[in-house]
């Protein structure tokens, strides 16, 4: 279903230090890699990021930009999983007048998010998916958020 | 330029004693000529001859005649009636006729036998005589093989002088070096290479001349150097381990044919078995890496709506309430709420009432919200979707993991049944099978270990890359402090880009030359092939690796025939030598053994069409050379052009007959 949105960027960036996982032959999202981003999307990965950043509660500023992410083709549930956050911070739907805001607080989550998953990924290596797997039946089990 | 040969003539060269001449004859629709001999008669050997002849090698080996090794290259018969004291030669010549005349190429090896019979070989001589200016210009020396060279050169004569035999194997196994050097040869690109070797000599020359005027630049320089030979060695090993595999590839598939081909029917089956098995193995990995990729891009597609469970559900339950309390009406134009109260008057005519206008203030002010009933309502199903998909997840990953499980399973059991029947072959009571499955482990395990290495190597030297090119960056920026080291810097930065300029070049050459093999292997390969409807494709990857696709979309190079693996490898080596712009006559030694009799009839009628204008000698044996051959070539074949190798008794000389047809 589209949807029209309300000052919704052109764009969602990472920052110019996790370029690495995007941009590069060896990034996470190559289909070589070993990691499980293997040929997934630039935004599959930055979403996946500011999920787990918001989960932990950790975010911060974005430093040197790389605006890669077209906003206007993302799909309308990664949009409203970033829209999600912030009717959960305003508990208002008014927020949903303009987005921009949420974008950047996306953005400052998925800064944090890259790099808990760096740390998960070196921990966990190959049996990272499992690793996940496993955290994500017991989030729905207890519904309450544990993920180290 | 484009050349024929009109004769061959060769003296006492290996089993040919005396003088043996082939004078042949060309017509551009008669282009095909035979020869035709028992195996070990000495086909192969006049190959040898022409190749030792133009480019001083021999190279080519007949299965039966592997002796030719330990044999002189002076006719053996002739060496022993030769008294001491005196001597003797062997010369092979060759007549061509080209666009400019008659040319003549003449090697030629001296032989004198000592009062105590040991024999003494001079160094060969390389004679060529060529119309120059309405005369025969004699020349002998090194410019000789620059000649011969321009004529055809060496790097492409595998492409003109073919060995059936190895031809036929070129593509069964598997060899993306051999590939690339073929296509590498015909891309001409000495010149590029050339210059990238000067320019690295003169950076370097340039880097010893500037003095360090900073700690850091000496530093970073050193810095280079270092990485500079780390590269080399990396490089020197990828090519090192990238020959032993391909050589392993090529002893392994040796061993298994010796297997699958063995008298004893159960290890022939239990041979075939392991390969059958062995390319289950393959496309089950294949299937796993795929499960594998689903299951982690499903995670990866989850996961977030998960994580974030508790504020999309919050979200969802939001616009929810809003949406029963009503505060989320249909869309309504804000300016005609506000046309009503301002002109008091509602649309039927009646005077709107001060309680009715209180009313429609009020709902004015809801109207802010309205304004946002789309993208809630489109949020609102959005959501509802995401909690739906949440749902489904234990058993949607269960369902994937299940798939991941049962090709692991499989997997399993394949690879138990390779180890029997390993341990099977490894107690044969037959030593020699004994001895071939130690061997095929050990080639194996060899397989292995070199392609882990490759990777690991083609990973360090992208590191050593990456290292090297931040290196130079940061020599740029040192030298630059210092006036000095100006005109040095640009110096420097001018020889870097001219280097990777070339190094783009060569890429973009390649490229296209590798485009252009596969655009024209495929044309000639669907011309040539009997079965035209079962192959839709051939793709050679920017890896050197070589595909065959089948119409049902897989790639079959692994399944071809014998017959199949000759057609191909004609119409690569036909594609080569097209895009080689070099016309010489194509020489094919036994270029119908081991294919079947469909593949026979369908070589025999089409090649000599497909290189119509092609001079087309054919080594063949009486095997080969049977009735519906000889019947198939008649049209194509002068009288004159036929020859017969006939050996005397003990088949230790040979001679050629012509005319025999």
């Amino acid at each position: 279903m589209v949807t029209k949105h309300f000052n919704e960027p052109r764009e969602l960036a990472y920052g110019a230090i996790h370029a690495e996982l995007f941009q590069e032959e060896t990034s996470w999202i190559n289909r070589d890699s070993s990691t499980i981003f293997a040929g997934k999307t630039q935004r599959d990965l930055l979403i996946f990021a500011m999920a787990l950043g918001r989960l932990k509660g950790h975010k911060s500023d974005v430093k040197d930009r790389q605006s890669n992410i077209p906003v206007s083709n993302m799909p309308e549930k990664q949009k409203w999983a970033i829209l999600s956050i912030a009717l959960a911070e305003h508990n208002d739907l008014m927020c949903l007048k303009d987005e921009n805001p949420h974008y950047r607080e996306a953005e400052r989550y998925a800064n944090e998010g890259l790099k808990i998953l760096r740390s998960h990924i070196d921990k966990w290596g190959v049996d990272y998916p499992r690793y996940l797997e496993a955290e994500l039946r017991d989030i729905l089990k207890t519904s309450t958020k544990t993920l180290e | 330029m484009r050349f024929t040969i009109s004769s061959i003539e060769m003296t006492n060269y290996r089993q040919y004693q005396g003088k043996q001449t082939l004078d042949f004859s060309f017509d551009k629709n008669k282009n095909v000529s035979i020869i035709l001999g028992q195996n070990g008669a000495g086909k192969s050997n006049l190959l040898n001859a022409l190749t030792w002849c133009f480019y001083g090698k021999e190279i080519h080996n007949d299965q039966q005649a592997k002796g030719t090794d330990g044999m002189p290259i002076i006719n053996v018969a002739e060496l022993d009636a030769l008294e001491p004291g005196r001597s003797t030669f062997a010369e092979v010549v060759v007549s061509i006729c080209t666009n400019t005349g008659q040319w003549l190429i003449k090697r030629h090896i001296d032989v004198l036998k000592d009062d105590l019979g040991k024999l003494h070989f001079d160094q060969p001589q390389l004679t060529v005589i060529y119309p120059f200016d309405g005369q025969d210009k004699i020349v002998e020396g090194d410019e000789t093989q620059r000649l011969i060279n321009n004529l055809l050169p060496e790097a492409l004569r595998q492409f003109f002088f073919i060995d059936g035999e190895q031809l036929r194997e070129f593509f069964r196994i598997s060899n993306p070096t051999e590939i690339a050097k073929a296509i590498d040869n015909v891309s001409q690109l000495e010149l590029v290479y050339k210059a990238a070797e000067n320019l690295e000599a003169y950076e370097n020359q340039l880097r010893k001349n500037v003095k360090a005027t900073t700690p850091q630049l000496q530093k970073v320089q050193q810095k280079i150097q270092i990485l500079k030979g780390k590269n080399e060695k990396a490089k020197e090993s990828l090519q090192k381990n990238k020959e032993e595999l391909e050589k392993d590839i090529s002893e392994l598939a040796q061993v298994e044919d010796y297997l699958r081909k063995h008298n004893d029917a159960v290890v022939s089956k239990l041979q075939e078995e392991r390969e059958q098995s062995e390319k289950d193995i393959k496309s089950l990995n294949r299937h796993l890496k795929d499960a594998e990729l689903e299951r982690n891009g499903y995670l990866v597609d989850t996961a977030p709506y998960i994580l974030l469970k508790d504020e999309i559900e919050s979200a969802y339950s939001l616009i929810q309430q809003k949406v029963e309390k009503g505060d989320l009406p249909p869309r309504i134009r804000e300016t005609f709420v506000r046309e009503l109260i301002d002109s008091g008057r509602c649309i039927c005519g009646n005077e709107i009432k001060e309680n009715e206008k209180h009313n429609l203030e009020s709902y004015s002010r809801k109207l802010e919200l309205s304004e946002l009933s789309e993208v809630c309502f489109g949020g609102n199903v959005t959501l509802g979707e995401i909690l739906s998909d949440i749902k489904e997840f234990p058993s949607k990953i269960d369902q994937l993991n299940r798939k991941i499980e049962e090709f692991k399973d499989e997997y399993d059991e394949k690879k138990r049944r390779l180890d029997y029947i390993s341990e099977t072959l490894k107690k044969h009571n037959i030593e020699e099978i004994r001895a071939y499955e130690e061997r095929r482990k050990k080639l194996t395990n060899g397989i292995n270990k070199n392609e882990n290495l490759i990777k690991m190597l083609e990973a360090e030297i992208t590191t050593i890359n990456k290292d090297l090119d931040e290196a130079l960056s940061e020599e740029r920026k040192e030298l630059s402090k210092d006036k000095k080291n100006a005109q040095l810097r640009a110096k420097l930065q001018l020889v870097q880009e001219a280097l990777k300029t070339l190094a783009g070049t060569e890429y973009i050459i390649k490229s296209k030359i590798r485009k252009q093999v596969e655009r024209t292997t495929k044309e000639n390969f669907l011309k040539l092939i009997r079965k035209k409807e079962a192959f839709k494709d051939i793709v050679i990857e920017d890896t050197f690796d070589v595909k065959v696709i089948h119409s049902q979309g897989y790639n079959a190079i692994n399944d071809l025939s014998a017959g199949e693996y000759m057609i191909f490898g004609l119409s690569f080596m036909s594609a080569l030598m097209t895009i080689s712009g070099f016309h010489a006559p194509v020489i094919i030694d036994t270029p119908l053994g081991k294919i079947d009799d469909e593949h026979r009839e369908q070589i025999t009628t089409e090649l000599p069409k497909f290189l119509q204008g092609t001079q087309l000698i054919l080594l063949v044996t009486p095997t080969e050379y049977d009735d519906t051959v000889r019947k198939n070539l008649q049209e194509y074949l002068l009288e004159e052009n036929f020859f017969k190798i006939v050996e005397n008794e003990s088949k230790t000389i040979s001679k050629v007959i012509s005319h025999g047809h």
